[in-house]
């Protein structure tokens, strides 16, 4: 209903309790650390690590084996990667162990390390051997156009007088180079292969050391360089059997290297608890630096919501009976985080408020008055009962197979709780997978009917907006704040209705309302003018931005406006099921075998729809409350509590057996 | 059977409403799915929520569909005997579609803009998710208040005396 009230505490404990207390403090999960504030002049206080000796030493060495076991999750990876499924994306994949489960491998600290050195030597081998794999098949591409020569490569040098170059000539200006060779340097004499299938030629040109640099020269203008071969005994083809002896002996070994990598695999969960064991104990170290110390005692301040105090009173005291725990409410200048407080239907809703935004501490938490309008606008723009179910069962399923938490958690919740709303509204208006069965509205078909259904939504946010405008007025008068409730939230009451009534009299059939709305929204309106510019001091100034505030009036008409997306959303839902049922059905014209495509249409197309529409009515029923709604009254930006607490990457601690 | 004008125009209001939000959506979604492959590429496990923004900017194509298959119904392309509409009844197809072929394209268009710089968010905060979701879904307002009032004329404007 509200915003939870929030308790500072203060906790002081000789300093050799300090890692116990934290430890506390992160199991049971509801004290938000803040760093304390002292005058530092006036006291001689070091923060905690100073304190204790060598926790620095730790701190560097927790990091440093996090690294080591992140290296190997991620070499696992690499060999099996763990796909997780569309939920588990938005609601966090962990594997489930119990906590004996967690703490007897959790703790297999040197066993993890001695699998980070075997994961790194494979994986150093591993690359050492793709490295000298693609060396090798470098130099292969390279000496496999010389295979014919049948001369020891390192004898390709020339002597004292002779010199001898590699070339490759394409294959197309062969003839043409040579010839012009043959004319600018008569004395160089080339050797080629008999016959080459290749683009290029490979080419040995013998020559005396003086005609060489022409030689070059001249080839170099044809952008071909001499070719240097690699440095390996025997013969070209000798040196290409060696390679390929060599490359099945890499192959092999890279074979046997990833063998014992999923030999490794089995280690996953060891290497995940320690992994996840090891940061719980990170964050631990890393919030004593928030806390202060003195050679003998550490001070802990920190928010905890006040209906937990007793719980964290109890859970540090039966531990250690030496500490002072104080708790107060928050004084003026302080900035508490704000936590969601409401009865536990209206707890999954308080996902709409999380995804906008926090509101103001000491202010209105929407929750619980979002709940009635988002329920029933997510019911309409699904408008489906088939839908409903449907939704509300896959919702509960993936919530039992999936642990969630927090906001994810709560969504999931919400949307199991709305798919009741699909089939309320569903049956209302007659809609089970569209027309697929035939069953009769209980109310009314907004196909046949969608001016009556633009009315109920209009109606709806209607009743939103005054429920908008009620809040803030309640809390304005709360707040002491009597003169800003009745002229700014009050008089809007009388001059909207008015001129609605104005508006709607005539078609209602009753001139009567019509004249009643005119003299309501006269009075309303007359108000407005009068008390909207009371900031002012000079009368024509003051007249002047109550006329203005007038104007404020097409906001209100446009906010009901919108709301007529939930006949939108509603019809176009209705509609493509009619389509989808309506093809599917005509297969049956086919004869028996038609049933067939029919159900594959049926199922297909409804889920393509119902995923679709879930989606739309989400974000166009979050978006109405956020803008028509919360608009009116919500003031934003409170600062989210996030406790202290386990917060682990891969494992999640579930209850003996449910692992 | 005689082809009239009518009939012409009646097709062409069907096209119209396939082809422009249809186009407007195929741009949306392909430019937050492109974008989306690079957030895609640092964390797989965020497809999810990027798919999310994805088929934001594909409503429109669904609702210019719609429009379309209800024109169909009214002209009786199901029952398999199209009625021969009159100039002026082409005419007022042509007319009904317009609001949901035009807005459907260039919101699409833009809300596709929009949720890709969204994308930023799912990259950086992704438990943000809501934010970026409901910036898009304010382009949206215009599709679904276009395709209304499509809607409501097509279905209570028309009457070619066709099955509907």
């Amino acid at each position: 209903m509200a915003i939870a009230k929030m308790k500072k505490v203060s906790l002081i404990a000789p300093v050799s309790c300090a890692d116990g207390i934290i430890e506390v403090l992160q199991d049971i999960g509801v004290v938000e650390i803040e760093r304390t504030r002292v005058e530092p002049e006036k006291y001689s206080f070091r923060n905690l690590p100073q304190a204790i000796e060598d926790f620095g030493d730790k701190q560097s060495e927790l990091s440093e084996i996090l690294t080591e076991l992140q290296f190997c999750i991620d070499f696992f990876n690499k060999f099996e990667w763990i796909q997780k499924n569309i939920v588990e994306q938005f609601a966090g994949g962990k594997v489930y162990i119990s906590g004996s489960t967690f703490d007897d491998l959790g703790t297999k600290v040197e066993e993890g390390r001695e699998i980070y050195k075997k994961c790194r030597e494979i994986d150093d081998g591993l690359s050492k051997r793709s490295n000298e794999k693609s060396r090798l098949l470098d130099n292969y591409n390279q000496l496999i156009n010389w295979e014919w020569l049948d001369i020891p490569i390192s004898e390709l040098t020339g002597t004292g007088r002779i010199s001898v170059d590699l070339y490759r000539f394409p294959s197309r200006f062969y003839k043409a180079i040579i010839a012009e060779l043959n004319e600018s340097c008569p004395r160089v004499h080339f050797v080629s292969p008999l016959s080459s299938e290749k683009n290029y030629i490979p080419v040995v040109a013998i020559c005396l050391n003086e005609d060489r640099e022409e030689l070059r020269r001249l080839l170099a203008a044809r952008n071909i360089q001499p070719e240097v071969l690699p440095e390996i005994s025997g013969t070209p083809a000798e040196a290409v059997q060696k390679i390929q002896d060599r490359l099945s002996v890499i192959d092999r070994e890279t074979e046997g290297l990833t063998d014992q990598a999923k030999g490794l695999l089995k280690e996953r969960l060891k290497i995940y608890s320690v992994y996840d064991r090891l940061s719980l104990a990170l964050d631990r170290k890393t919030l004593a630096a928030e806390c202060l110390a003195t050679q003998t005692a550490f001070q802990l301040d920190g928010w905890v919501r006040e209906d937990t105090v007793a719980d964290l009173d109890k859970a540090v005291r039966s531990k250690y009976d030496l500490i002072h725990m104080e708790t107060r409410d928050p004084f003026e200048d302080e900035d508490p985080p704000v936590s969601l407080e409401n009865p536990p239907l209206a707890t999954p809703f308080e996902a709409v408020t999380e995804v906008y935004g926090m509101p103001k501490p000491g202010t209105i938490d929407p929750s619980f008055a979002s709940l009635p309008f988002f329920f029933i606008f997510f019911g309409i723009a699904l408008g489906d009962a088939g839908y409903g179910v449907i939704l509300s069962i896959a919702c509960l399923i993936l919530l039992k197979r999936i642990k969630m938490r927090g906001t994810a958690k709560k969504l999931f919740i919400m949307m199991a709780i709305c798919g009741a709303a699909c089939v309320l509204v569903g049956a209302l208006t007659g809609s089970w997978f569209g027309d697929l069965f035939g069953i009769a509205p209980i109310w009314f078909s907004p196909l046949e009917d969608p001016l009556l259904m633009l009315g109920v939504s209009f109606a709806l946010g209607l009743i939103q907006i005054y429920a908008g405008l009620g809040i803030k007025l309640y809390y304005n008068a709360k707040q002491g704040n009597i003169k800003e409730a009745v002229f700014d939230q009050g008089l809007w009451f009388p001059f909207l209705t008015g001129f609605l009534l104005l508006l709607g009299g005539p078609s209602l059939g009753s001139p009567a309302i019509g004249e009643v709305g005119k003299w309501m929204a006269i009075i309303g309106g007359a108000g407005l003018v009068l008390t909207q510019g009371r900031a002012h001091k000079n009368i024509f100034r003051r007249l002047g931005s109550g006329i203005l505030s007038l104007y404020d009036l097409t906001a209100y008409v446009s906010d009901i406006l919108s709301y007529s997306r939930l006949l939108a959303l509603g019809l176009a839902s209705s509609v493509i099921a009619l389509v989808i049922n309506d093809m599917a059905k005509r297969f049956l014209e086919i004869g028996f075998i038609g049933w067939v495509p029919m159900l594959f249409i049926l199922v297909v197309g409804h889920v393509f729809n119902l995923a679709i529409n879930v989606v739309g009515s989400y974000v166009h029923s979050s978006r109405l409350q956020y803008v028509e709604f919360y608009g009116k009254f919500f003031e934003g930006g409170g600062r989210r509590f996030r406790p202290f607490a386990k917060k682990t990457k891969y494992i999640e601690i579930v209850e003996e057996g449910e692992a | 059977m005689s082809i009239t004008i009518g009939m012409i125009l009646g097709f062409f209001a069907v096209a119209l409403a396939f082809i422009l939000p249809g186009v407007g959506s195929a741009i949306g979604t392909a430019l937050v799915g492109s974008a989306g492959s690079g957030v895609v590429t640092e964390d797989p496990d965020k497809f999810g929520q990027v798919l999310l923004l994805q088929v934001l900017p594909g409503t429109q194509g669904i609702y210019g569909a719609l429009t379309g298959f209800l024109l169909m119904m009214k002209m009786g392309v199901f029952a398999g005997d199209v009625i021969q509409l009159t100039t002026t009844e082409g005419w007022l197809a042509i007319a009904a579609a317009t609001p949901i072929a035009l807005v459907g394209l260039i919101s699409a268009v833009i809300q596709g803009k929009v949720a890709a710089a969204g994308l930023g968010v799912i990259a950086k905060r992704p438990e943000e998710l809501g934010k970026p979701l409901v910036f898009a879904a304010m382009v949206e307002t215009y599709a679904v208040l276009a395709f209304l009032a499509t809607l409501l004329l097509v279905l209570f404007g028309i009457d070619f005396g066709g099955v509907a």
